[in-house]
């Protein structure tokens, strides 16, 4: 086997390996071999030289590195010691038999030990002492010994000084391939979380107790029901054996007791008088309107007057809060304590917040109990009022009733009257003279008058009771015209009066109204007419006004009526005494009658007058016809 | 000739003087009967061709009576006139009567208007005013 680089040389020199060279060849073989050692001699210093300076390179980064890394190791170590130093939390590790390995300084500053007192120790059963027999650690490290964490969120643990620290805490094992190997609990103070959330929790209960004053308060009106829920309320709250409510006597001498709470062990304090005289402490309270606390009511001197009471019921501290309302002490509350019990801030200003609701209560209830009585006075003054008009309307009635007994009463004498007159008149008696006739003529002439009055005295009571209906019947005007001229004219021509009656012939044949009731209308104006008219004529006239109205007018040529009086005329028993008149006897209900007919009629009465020249009384009616009527009736 | 028989029933003695007289110079016998049972007793056994009937009387009162004259077949022919001082009820009974004469009532005013009535004037007329 010869050398490749060996084989190239024989080449280079063309010699053959089975046979040996001329010595020129081998010459120039030597000098190739002796060239390639030479050449082999440089590439060996060469490589030398090169793995010289490698080496060296190689363990200057050897070194670098190491020291990279030491520096690393450290920087991170340092890092996480001081991260294990400055965290909030307290943390240490513990190896798999829960000794202590590593305890931070605010684990140390929380806890009170020093790192040195408790490395190697079972901290666990230091920190959660255990009730049992079996140890905190064993409990704890089972739980967590195959890989689960362990963490609560309101614990205890015992300081060294022996106290407990509200602490949240998590316990979490160390596990490497699988096996357990320790454990690494972090814990943190909730001290300050927890005045925050007792804070939060007392502020919620307070309100939720103001909210049961309050609602105890509106849910009733009773005032003693109110105060003895509200005693309840606040000593249950505050733990208190009895809270009583006593109220003040409008001489501010005494208070009552008159609401209570008290635990079933307590003496009732209901109904007992406590006088304000001699009493420093109540005294105090009326006069600062503040609240007073006084920490032994059984020895202080301000509570001398019922210190014996005090002593009875076992009472120590006393808290005394005014019941102000509108500024003025009304009463107090009183709390009581079996022992000596100091009240917080917070206390005070609760009791205080619910005394004031219950103040605003009072307030509240005494403003409603007086628009109550406000209301009660209304309703009685309606309720007066109610019987006085029932009783006028009674009133009213009995006297229509009356009018209508009497004027029942008075027609049969009435008709006697008048029968035996006429009789006498007759002559079926015996002969009469000349001047019997005469007077008895009057007689006859004063029963009509008589009989008018009466008439219209039932007339107006009847309408005064709405009774009074008018018909509404078809009738010929005709006939009202017949009708009065067979009457009136008579009684005109006794006067030495001339009477007219005129019926426009455009009037209907037929109309609708009440034809009594317009024959009444005209014989009150007529007889009005003659009685006012000294000489003259008297003239009545039937007319249509329009398509709408028709008119009853009755035109005098009296005395006239002065303006001033035409409104009165109407008025019921108004006869104008302006002036002489021949005859008085009237009613003086005639115009007024006239004039509540036409109102009933739906119509208008117009007066037109002048002084000792006459006056015109019109009426002006609703025109209708029998068809019209017809119509009406069935559009309704 | 036999007078026709009217009948005053009325309870006011006075009245029933002064309606007898009226109804005798109206061409009546007359006769009087002062209170409701009376009355009904009386028309059991009378046939009155006219009867001045007051409503308020003693027993029966003058509408009960009105009632017998109508339901009696005997009665048929009978004329009523009502005297009465309580103008509602009359108007009430109004249609069932021949006349009705308000309180009070002039004593020509019935003595006319009964003579129309009597059976041998039967073309006068039944209204009458008041």
């Amino acid at each position: 086997m010869i050398h490749h680089l060996l084989e190239q040389q024989l080449e280079l020199i063309a010699a053959v390996v089975s046979q040996p060279p001329d010595l020129e060849k081998w010459d120039e073989l030597l000098q190739k071999v002796s060239e390639t050692y030479a050449h082999s001699d440089v590439t060996i210093e060469r490589w030398k030289d090169a793995y010289s300076s490698l080496h060296e390179e190689l363990t200057g980064s050897y070194e670098d590195l190491r020291r990279y890394s030491a520096d690393l190791l450290r920087n991170e170590r340092d890092k996480l010691q001081a991260i294990i130093e400055s965290i909030g939390e307290g943390l240490c590790t513990l190896n798999e038999s829960g000794s202590l390995l590593f305890l931070n300084p605010k684990g140390c500053s929380l806890l009170g030990w020093q790192e040195t007192d408790v490395r190697g120790q079972v901290i666990l059963d230091w920190l959660i002492p255990s009730a049992d027999e079996e140890t905190t650690t064993e409990k704890l490290l089972k739980l967590i010994r195959f890989g689960d964490t362990y963490a609560i969120d309101d614990g205890l643990f015992l300081h060294k000084e022996g106290f407990s620290i509200p602490v949240s805490f998590v316990l979490n094992p160390i596990m490497r391939d699988g096996i357990f190997q320790g454990a690494v609990l972090t814990f943190r103070d909730i001290s300050e979380i927890k005045k925050v959330q007792n804070a939060r929790e007392r502020r919620l209960r307070e309100t939720l107790l103001l909210n049961r004053v309050i609602s105890a308060t509106t849910s009733s009106l009773d005032l003693t029901e109110v105060l003895t829920s509200v005693c309840k309320e606040i000593a249950q709250f505050l733990t208190l054996p009895q809270a009583a409510f006593g109220l003040l006597d409008d001489e501010k001498s005494n208070l009552t007791i008159i609401a209570e709470y008290r635990e079933e062990d307590r003496i009732s304090a209901l109904g007992e008088v406590i006088p304000v005289s001699n009493n420093p402490a109540t005294q105090e309270v009326l006069l600062t309107r503040k609240p007073l606390y006084i920490p032994d009511a059984q020895t202080d001197p301000r509570q001398v007057v019922i210190q014996p009471l005090s002593r009875r019921r076992g009472t120590r501290s006393l808290l005394i809060v005014p019941l102000l309302v509108r500024g003025q002490v009304l009463g107090t509350l009183g709390l009581n304590a079996s022992e000596i019990r100091p009240y917080s801030d917070h206390e005070m200003q609760l009791v205080q917040n619910v005394v004031s609701a219950v103040s605003q209560a009072l307030e509240n209830a005494q403003l409603y109990t007086a628009i109550q009585q406000e209301l009660a006075e209304r309703k009685a003054a309606e309720i007066a009022l109610a019987q006085a008009r029932d009783r006028a309307l009674e009133s009213n009635r009995l006297q229509t009733e009356f009018v209508a007994k009497v004027s029942h009463e008075l027609r049969t004498p009435l008709t006697a009257i008048m029968g035996f007159a006429e009789m006498l008149q007759l002559g079926i008696y015996g002969d009469v003279s000349d001047k019997q006739i005469e007077i008895l003529e009057k007689v006859m002439s004063s029963t009509d008058g008589l009989v008018t009055l009466v008439n219209d005295l039932l007339d107006v009571a009847q309408m005064e009771a709405g009774r009074l209906k008018i018909d509404e019947e078809p009738f010929s005007p005709r006939e009202l015209v017949d009708r009065i001229e067979s009457t009136m004219p008579v009684l005109a021509e006794k006067r030495g009066l001339y009477l007219t009656v005129n019926l426009d012939e455009g009037l209907p044949a037929v109309i609708i109204g009440d034809l009594e009731r317009l024959y009444q209308i005209l014989i009150n104006l007529v007889n009005n007419a003659i009685k006012f008219t000294l000489e003259g004529e008297i003239t009545v006239s039937l007319f249509v006004n329009g398509p709408k109205n028709w008119v009853i007018q009755v035109k005098d040529t009296g005395i006239g009526i002065p303006p001033d009086k035409h409104k009165i005329i109407f008025d019921r028993f108004q006869q104008v005494r302006f002036a002489p008149t021949r005859d008085h006897r009237g009613t003086g209900l005639g115009l007024s009658i006239v004039k509540q007919l036409t109102d009933l009629m739906n119509g208008e009465i117009t007066l037109d007058s002048t002084l000792n020249k006459g006056s015109v009384f019109k009426i002006s009616l609703p025109l209708r016809t029998p068809e019209e009527k017809a119509v009406q009736s069935l559009s309704t | 000739m036999n007078k026709p028989l009217a009948l005053v029933i009325e309870d006011d003695e006075n009245l029933s003087t002064i309606f007898e007289q009226a109804l005798k110079m109206a061409g009546y016998k007359t006769d009087t009967i002062r209170d409701g049972r009376q009355a009904l007793t009386a028309l059991s056994e009378l046939t009155p061709q006219l009867i001045a009937l007051d409503l308020h009387l003693p027993d029966v009162s003058g509408e009960e009576i009105l009632e017998a004259v109508r339901t009696n077949d005997r009665l048929k022919e009978c004329r009523v006139i009502l005297t009465t001082a309580d103008a509602r009820m009359g108007e009430f009974l109004e249609d069932r009567v021949d006349l009705l004469l308000i309180k009070p009532i002039r004593f020509s005013q019935l003595r006319d208007l009964a003579h129309r009535y009597r059976p041998d004037k039967k073309s006068s007329v039944k209204s009458a005013e008041s």
